[in-house]
């Protein structure tokens, strides 16, 4: 296996020459940077395949025009295949949900067994979750993104 | 919106507020049932997982007919955002646990703070080192199901050049580049590996490379 530091050169050279292209880049609350080129991504050979897992948040492929779904995934272009569904774990649901259940229940163990105010106290983890509670929005990249007022979880907390 | 897999919508009822998802035959309902919380599944929330309401009921839940009294409950656990038809449900004091995403969501957000709801949202759920736990499972689901879309999509009926990813003996392996060594590129080159696809990881830190070494000798 190769380990590659990504930059556009390496990123050209190793797309050009792959069957398969899988984009994971994921950056929570912003858009995917279009770090594969189009140019590129016409050198590749006709039949190989573009994944992008960040689809939702754009995807890191030029090409990439559209989001599709389970019913009809893929789409092509310059003779290369775009897989480009935006909920794939949605396509196995019963993993997904056991999986996503694992981590939420000892969560929702905390606010059921100690309310709010204990649960976030005793952990901070859960507290960074807080986006709203009494009228007023306590995260602070979405009233950025926005342009609502924010209010810090402490401030909204103590009245 | 594209649907999630099934919705599961628990409402959790006790002296407090609570409300959850479940596990594999309804675990997350059992272990929260023995807590004494009361759990309220809304009918045939768990059919598209492959849960019926004859296993909730077994696990201890109680199966209520209407979203609206799903929704009546302290504590709403959810897989999706809620969808317009629910903002009527949204009222002063009730608790909603579930993915948000209210940066790209400014009605639910407008909703959500109209009605005094209390939310927290599963994606901004953040450990002290940076890392979102209630992401990762969903990046782990999709990092090692896009190296099986690719897979499938190399078939020479389903459009692709017609390579067998592995190769044989005596035939080159096929090519994956995975572009992000994080949670999602971790998992689909595990798969990719255990394929026997010759792969190549690229990620902006030398240090990601670093880890890289380390969790690969722990494959």
């Amino acid at each position: 296996m190769n380990l590659l530091v990504s930059n556009p050169v390496t990123i050209e050279q190793s797309v050009k020459e792959a069957d398969v292209v899988i984009g994971a880049v994921l950056i929570p609350g912003a858009k995917a940077p279009k770090l594969v080129k189009e140019e590129t991504i016409k050198q590749m050979q006709p039949g190989s395949v573009l994944v992008d897992i960040a689809i939702d948040q754009g995807g890191i492929f030029e090409t990439t025009d559209r989001i599709t779904t389970h019913d009809d995934p893929v789409y092509t272009k310059h003779d290369v295949l775009h897989y480009a569904v935006a909920n794939m774990p949605g396509a196995v649901p019963r993993t997904s949900t056991i999986a996503l259940t694992n981590v939420t229940t000892p969560f929702v163990s905390a606010l059921a067994s100690k309310g709010l105010i204990k649960a976030f106290r005793e952990d901070v983890t859960l507290s960074k979750g807080l986006n709203t509670i009494d009228g007023k929005l306590t995260y602070r990249a979405v009233a950025e993104a926005m342009n609502f007022p924010y209010t810090s979880m402490e401030e909204a907390l103590q009245s | 919106m594209i649907r999630a897999w099934g919705n599961e919508d628990w409402r959790t009822q006790r002296s407090e507020k609570s409300r959850k998802p479940c596990g594999d035959d309804a675990t997350g309902v059992v272990l929260l049932t023995r807590q004494n919380h009361e759990i309220f599944v809304e009918k045939s929330a768990g059919v598209g997982s492959g849960f019926t309401d004859e296993q909730y009921i077994e696990a201890g839940a109680i199966i209520v007919d209407s979203a609206e009294e799903a929704w009546s409950k302290d504590l709403i656990v959810k897989v999706k955002e809620p969808v317009k038809d629910e903002y009527q449900y949204f009222r002063k004091g009730q608790l909603l646990f579930t993915y948000l995403h209210l940066a790209a969501e400014e009605e639910l957000t407008k909703a959500l703070l109209e009605n005094e709801v209390t939310s927290i949202a599963y994606e901004t759920v953040q450990l002290p080192d940076g890392s979102l736990p209630l992401l990762t499972p969903m990046s782990e689901v999709a990092g090692r199901m896009s190296t099986q879309m690719g897979v499938q999509y190399l078939e020479k009926t389903k459009g692709g050049k017609g390579i067998l990813l592995a190769g044989v003996p005596g035939v080159q392996r096929g090519k994956v580049t995975i572009i992000g060594g994080g949670v999602a590129g971790t998992n689909a080159a595990k798969i990719a590996l255990g394929l026997g696809a010759s792969v190549t990881i690229l990620d902006l830190s030398h240090s990601a490379c670093g880890n890289w070494t380390t969790y690969l000798v722990h494959l």
